[in-house]
């Protein structure tokens, strides 16, 4: 029992503790065998909520989850469950109770975590079903307009229009399906880990985007110092792409925009002097189907969440600054495990 | 019984060709003269309480009937359907949900904040059709609003 995970340990009927077990002496490091049980919550007698009582009362065993909170300032939880039961010391006359401590804290937040997945699940499917729907629906309309037109007007500019509006919607819930796939890749598959000289290859992104950067007379700068990095190239390049991209989509309206792309050695940050973001689109930026602008019909508000994921499974950080009319910076670290 | 022809329908509806598919269906219907359409939340609201380009009510008359889509950019349909259902002025115009998915909570939280009606695309043309009509109707029959 002594070596048990679990905190064991013997009271009898005064409350004075006649033993306990390694796990309890570790929590309780001030708990001593003759103490009073109460005075592990610095109390001079019994407690309002002594469970052993209600056991005596039932004669039986009580179960209980307690959520304690502890620390120098009583604000760091600590969910255990309690199992305290009345009993008979063997070969005494003592009687007295023993109670067990799990601590189910991991439990409590691996729970959580699940839950918090469970709610992001929830809201893509919701985006997904109106999002596939949605062309879906055009599609139909069109299909219904095309047999109408069939029938009475034969008009080819209708057919035409109808046609084109078709391939339209076909693309994007192909666009969508594509880049769904590739944030289930991203989950689910490995990454090609290798040394990146940054600056080279941070150096190859800008003159990729060298056309579309001056289509939207923008100026895309390096800053800061740039080393060796352990990473999946092909996906931090997306993670920089998709950056930069929708630094440019997001900033088309500002005049001399200047996107940086900035590193210290430890964290990397692409930087904008475009419009900012208000602080609710902030809190959801990296949520899947977050939508920050008007309508595109090419947008379905994955790019950022692609980017966090991959950035996840880098086991990176990644957050960001943005104030409305001073400009946007996103900040991340990558760190990650050779054995991923 | 005389009422009055439902002169202006206001579409809110940011997805071009479901608004080109309704204001195919509400012509066919032959119903209505006039299709006023707006492609975002805010803009909507600029029409309904005629601030911005739509101060003129000669251009931006008062619809006798809303059909707005749920889930619109800059602001939800359910954001507009509570403004305009909590203004003592503007919640006598009767407003159809329009919803692409059909999901349960989105029909019942339209409902709790005053929606008179909802419709799930695809637009089914008979079923759409009674209920602009009938709601239409009703709004010509009890409304007081002028377009003034």
């Amino acid at each position: 029992m002594d070596i048990l995970p679990q905190e064991v340990v013997f009271i009898d009927n005064e409350f004075t503790i006649l033993w306990m077990n390694k796990s309890k002496k570790k929590q309780h490091s001030k708990l001593r065998v003759g103490m009073k049980c109460f005075e592990a919550f610095n109390f001079t007698q019994q407690c309002d909520f002594c469970l052993a009582s209600q056991a005596r009362k039932i004669d039986s065993c009580i179960k209980n989850p307690v959520c304690l909170m502890t620390g120098r300032k009583k604000t760091k939880p600590r969910h255990i469950n309690i199992m305290i039961a009345p009993l008979k010391l063997i070969n005494t006359e003592v009687d007295g109770y023993i109670e067990v401590v799990d601590n189910v804290e991991a439990l409590y937040q691996s729970h959580l975590q699940l839950e918090y997945l469970n709610r992001e699940y929830e809201s893509v499917i919701y985006a997904l079903s109106h999002d596939l729907r949605s062309p879906l629906i055009s599609i139909e309309g069109f299909l219904r307009k095309l047999q109408k037109n069939d029938q009475d007007a034969k008009d080819p500019a209708v057919f035409e229009h109808c046609v084109t509006r078709i391939h339209a919607n076909v693309e994007s819930m192909n666009n969508l399906v594509n880049m769904l796939l590739d944030t289930s890749r991203i989950i689910t598959g490995k990454l090609d880990l290798q040394e990146v000289d940054m600056e080279e290859f941070i150096k190859h992104i800008i003159e990729d985007l060298h056309i579309r950067a001056g289509e939207n007379n923008a100026l895309i700068t390096m800053q800061g110092k740039f080393g060796i990095e352990n990473c999946d190239k092909i996906r931090i390049q997306q993670v920089f792409l998709n950056l930069i991209s929708n630094a440019l989509k997001h900033c088309s309206d500002t005049e001399n925009l200047t996107i940086e792309i900035g590193s210290d050695g430890v964290m990397y940050w692409v930087k904008d002097n475009g419009p900012g973001m208000a602080p609710e689109i902030q809190e959801k930026l990296f949520e899947p189907f977050t939508q920050t602008t008007k309508t595109d019909p090419n947008s379905f508000g994955m790019g950022m969440n692609i980017v966090y994921k991959i950035i996840q499974k880098h086991e990176g950080d990644i957050w960001l600054e943005s104030q409305e009319g001073k400009g946007t910076t996103v900040f991340f670290t990558l760190k990650a495990d050779t054995e991923d | 019984m005389d009422y009055r022809q439902l002169e202006n329908i206001l579409l809110v509806e940011d997805n071009e060709d479901h608004i080109e598919h309704t204001i195919d269906a509400l012509h066919e219907g032959g119903l209505v003269n006039k299709i006023t359409v707006i492609k975002d939340g805010k803009s909507a609201l600029d029409y309904m309480y005629r601030q911005g380009e739509y101060s003129d009510p000669k251009t931006s008359p008062r619809p006798c009937i809303i059909l707005l889509d749920v889930k619109l950019p800059k602001m939800t349909g359910f954001e507009i359907l509570e403004k305009l259902k909590t203004d003592p002025e503007l919640k006598i115009i009767p407003i159809i949900l329009l919803t692409t998915t059909g999901n349960k909570e989105d029909i019942e939280r339209g409902a709790r904040l005053g929606a008179n009606d909802y419709i799930v695309k695809p637009v089914e043309f008979d079923n759409f059709m009674h209920k602009v009509k009938g709601l239409g109707k009703y709004w010509a029959l009890i409304s007081n609003l002028t377009d003034t």
